[in-house]
């Protein structure tokens, strides 16, 4: 009776710390500190702090490292919600009477973590066979960063499965594929001559969920190209990025496709910053999207932009090469197509970068999959895709393999995985 | 790369890429240079000239009108920043906002207001027909009113390429337009070269050379040598030339027979149809005149008095024509002799219609019958032209039964090309480009 009453003294965690702020925790300290932190926020636990154990780890595909991946995840989590430095003698003992219990779950390119803070059982509990409940509740999600992949290998940049459908129109000029907003699933962006459109790809159809015309958008270019340049990128922020040379203004677009910030003379460059129009194309000096244009000549000019955060590549209109930061990569491959984007396709932190053939005849034209590591390009596969007008990479996996690749061929989107 | 710090607007940006639409893998290159020559010569460029054979040649590279015509014929905004909008009582007309000239100087509606005032004193007078001026919007720089017109016939009428938009101080001897080309022109030749502020888009070819054939073998001679990628009319003057592919342009104008007060009563509606239409088509086809009658029917021979056939000088396409239908005419003691004319002389022949016959050519402004029909009027009639009846097209022949003109045939470019000028069978300059030998492919 005393050892229950001590029980129903101790309360339920009545004497927990006020909850840390979990946007304190910074992903870019790494995954799993990450997790740790905004676990060790969420549950607030008390000083005395609580020990913690995996009770479960689910996986997409096989892992070959399993039981690292527990015992790092349960150490780093440990670290965070153990008792702190001034606690008392006495903490140990009461620390033992609270219990984490975590869930991982490896999906895609994400580890999630989910908690659930238990008080231990007592003796008289365990005669009961008593489950005791979970005082508190806690999830995370944090890609997979170069300590998890060390655990988590990344999943072969190969083909299993190309779903074409219907596109919504022809004349497809530039997508983005990406969690748009803050609240939602990852979603397609297909911006064509006349309008933006977004939406997802349900029961093998694409799923508009808003469109909205160019014309209400922005005014006609002063002179426009006859073959336009477009570019698309959903931010990691959760907005629309867009341009196209038929266009003055380059955009900035909310989840709803309202203008949140207008470029004029400018075209988006994915990975950030602005490109400034020249008489064929774009100039290859990336600048900020809040200054305004010079109106300065630039020898190098690009007729198609990729970028990520930290990453950006163009094609060079006179010699159809690339052209970027890095410049062995213009001569690691041959001439590519003026289709391009980039993306970490298996979340290896190396970036893959898609592109078209630099042919005339559409039914040359392929995809092509090629891995920027270092000062290497490594290829992964060429597919055969007809009159390719816009491609892009996914920011999210979705599953056990790579990221969603997304073709707009001639009337079709392709969805690569 | 470097790091510091609705339905008209969809049928314009369809219109833009021209042949090349939005298609990607590699791009449509630009570069290359383009040379022909031209039966014609090269004084000036006129966007608003229904007789010029060079403007009815090149001015679609020069110039654009506020509206253009998708497939089925119907306007869309070019210039324009969308379709006539509904007033109560006319339509208006807005410009899109930064457009500028090749020379750079910047367009508005007083612009239009002059475009169309002076193609109204021109080739456009049938054109404009009974529709009034139009007046700037009071509250708009961009903006035109029309007053009592409707708006669809408003858009129709700005679509025609006479009515190009050109700036206010606009010389055709200095042309300067928003097309894909600005022109320089020289002594007997034109260089037409890339348009930086094109509001159509830029052309692929970095620039074309337009020179005036002496005569008709010249069309062909300079082919062979590979001192032009055009041949009129054959594909060379001794020997098929290598790389060479056929090729036929649209029809660009008609070559017509006008009679003068000196024809007297053969000065008749219909009287020269009749006697163009008794002319055998192998009297004419071997002078790349296209759309003759399969039959020839009547009697071919001029009962009027011995006269001049006035023709174009330095035209020597026209002029092999007009050699050509004044030998088949003439008869014993109704002799037709050519002669040739400046085109300043023959203008003001046809002012004062104090001429006997005349061999002319008149543009095609655009492949719709109702605007073939205007400008065939137009030249036979300004005045006549304005009241034109609204009843539906004639073909030109049949035209020519009520008119005092005959249709002797069309004028097209049609031969052959270097295979590598891609497109150029569309005409549309703007949209013509070169496929390098070691270009991707």
């Amino acid at each position: 009776m005393a050892l229950l009453l001590g029980v129903l003294a101790s309360g339920t965690v009545a004497r927990a710390e006020p909850a840390r702020d979990a946007g304190a925790c910074q992903p870019d300290r790494g995954s799993l500190a990450f997790v740790a932190c905004s676990l060790a926020a969420q549950l607030a636990l008390p000083a005395t702090g609580a020990s913690v154990t995996v009770v479960g780890l689910k996986s997409d595909r096989e892992l070959p490292a399993a039981d690292a991946v527990r015992e790092r995840v349960q150490s780093a989590v440990a670290a965070a919600v153990g008792p702190r430095a001034e606690g008392a003698a006495g903490a140990r003992a009461e620390r033992s009477k609270l219990l984490v219990e975590l869930s991982i779950e490896k999906s895609g390119g994400v580890l999630r973590v989910s908690a659930e803070l238990r008080r231990r059982t007592g003796l008289w509990q365990r005669v009961r066979h008593a489950k005791p409940s979970s005082e508190r509740h806690a999830f995370v999600e944090a890609p997979l960063d170069a300590e998890l992949r060390a655990l988590i290998p990344p999943p072969p940049l190969v083909v299993s499965e190309v779903l074409k459908l219907k596109a919504p129109e022809r004349g497809i000029v530039a997508l983005a594929c990406g969690p748009l907003g803050s609240d939602g699933g990852q979603e397609l962006a297909l911006v064509s001559r006349s309008s933006v459109r977004v939406g997802r790809i349900v029961g093998g159809a694409f799923a508009e969920r808003k469109r909205v015309a160019w014309s209400t958008l922005s005014v006609v270019a002063a002179a426009p190209l006859r073959e336009p340049i477009a570019s698309a990128e959903i931010t990691p922020q959760g907005g629309l990025r867009l341009g196209i040379s038929d266009r003055r203004d380059g955009l900035e677009l909310s989840r709803e496709l309202g203008v949140v910030a207008r470029f004029e003379g400018l075209l988006p460059v994915p990975g950030g910053g602005c490109a400034e129009r020249s008489l064929l194309g774009f100039s290859a000096r990336i600048q900020s999207c809040a200054q305004p244009t010079n109106g300065r000549t630039q020898a190098t000019v690009l007729d198609a932009v990729a970028g990520l955060p930290g990453v950006q590549l163009g094609r060079d209109l006179a010699s159809a090469r690339l052209n970027g930061a890095r410049p062995e990569l213009g001569l690691a491959t041959s001439r590519v197509g003026a289709q391009l984007a980039l993306g970490d396709a298996d979340s290896d932190g190396n970036p893959e970068l898609a592109f078209s053939s630099d042919t005339l005849e559409s039914a040359k034209d392929r995809l092509t999959l090629v891995t920027l590591d270092g000062k290497k390009m490594v290829p992964r596969f060429d597919l055969p895709a007809p009159n390719i007008s816009a491609v892009a990479i996914c920011s999210r996996r979705e599953g056990p393999g790579m990221a969603p690749l997304v073709v707009a061929t001639g009337d079709e989107l392709w969805l690569i995985r | 790369m470097t790091r510091s710090g609705s339905l008209s607007r969809r049928a314009l940006l369809a219109s833009l890429a021209g042949a090349a639409g939005s298609r990607a893998m590699g791009r449509t290159p630009y570069g290359g240079r383009l040379r022909v020559a031209v039966p014609w010569p090269i004084t000036s460029l006129e966007p608003a000239s229904l007789s010029d054979g060079f403007a009815a040649l090149f001015a679609g590279a020069a110039f654009e009108p506020l509206y253009a015509l998708d497939a089925a014929g119907n306007p869309y905004p070019a210039l324009a920043e969308a379709l006539p909008s509904k007033l109560d009582r006319g339509c208006r007309v807005a410009l899109r906002p930064g457009l500028r000239t090749a020379a750079g100087r910047p367009l508005a509606a007083a612009d239009v207001l002059a475009t169309l005032a002076r193609a109204r004193s021109r080739g456009a007078v049938g054109l404009l027909g009974e529709l009034e001026s139009p007046e700037v919007d009071a509250k708009d720089p961009l903006g035109v009113v029309f007053p009592r017109s409707q708006a669809d016939a408003v858009a129709r009428v700005l679509s025609s390429p006479l009515l190009a938009l050109v700036p206010r101080n606009f010389s055709p001897l200095s042309p300067d337009g928003c097309g894909a080309f600005k022109v320089e022109l020289g002594r007997g030749r034109a260089l037409l070269t890339r348009n930086p502020n094109a509001a159509r888009g830029v052309s692929y070819l970095d620039a074309i050379d337009v020179t005036v054939a002496s005569d008709l073998a010249d069309l062909l001679r300079g082919f062979e040598t590979g001192t032009t990628d055009v041949a009129w009319f054959g594909t060379g003057l001794y020997r098929a030339v290598k790389d060479a592919m056929p090729f036929e342009a649209p029809r660009y104008g008609f070559a017509v027979l006008m009679a003068g007060k000196a024809a007297g009563a053969w000065a008749a509606p219909g009287t020269l149809q009749a006697l163009l239409d008794a002319i055998p088509a192998g009297q004419l086809s071997h002078l790349g005149v296209r759309g003759l009658p399969p039959q020839s029917s009547g009697s071919a021979a001029w009962g009027g008095p011995a006269t001049t056939v006035a023709v174009l000088a330095n035209a020597p396409q026209l002029g092999a024509i007009a050699r050509a239908v004044a030998a088949t005419l003439s008869t014993p003691g109704h002799e037709l002799t050519v002669v040739e004319k400046s085109a300043e002389e023959l203008a003001s022949l046809q002012a004062t219609r104090q001429f006997g016959l005349l061999v002319d050519q008149v543009r095609a402004p655009t492949a719709l019958a109702r605007d073939i029909e205007l400008a065939l009027r137009t030249i036979a009639s300004p005045d006549a032209a304005k009241r034109a009846p609204k009843t539906a097209p004639l073909a030109p022949r049949d035209l020519g039964r009520q008119l005092p003109l005959g249709v002797i045939g069309e004028l097209s470019i049609w031969g052959t090309r270097r295979a590598p000028f891609v497109n150029l069978e569309a005409w549309q300059l703007g949209g013509v480009w070169f496929r390098a030998p070691n270009g991707s492919s």
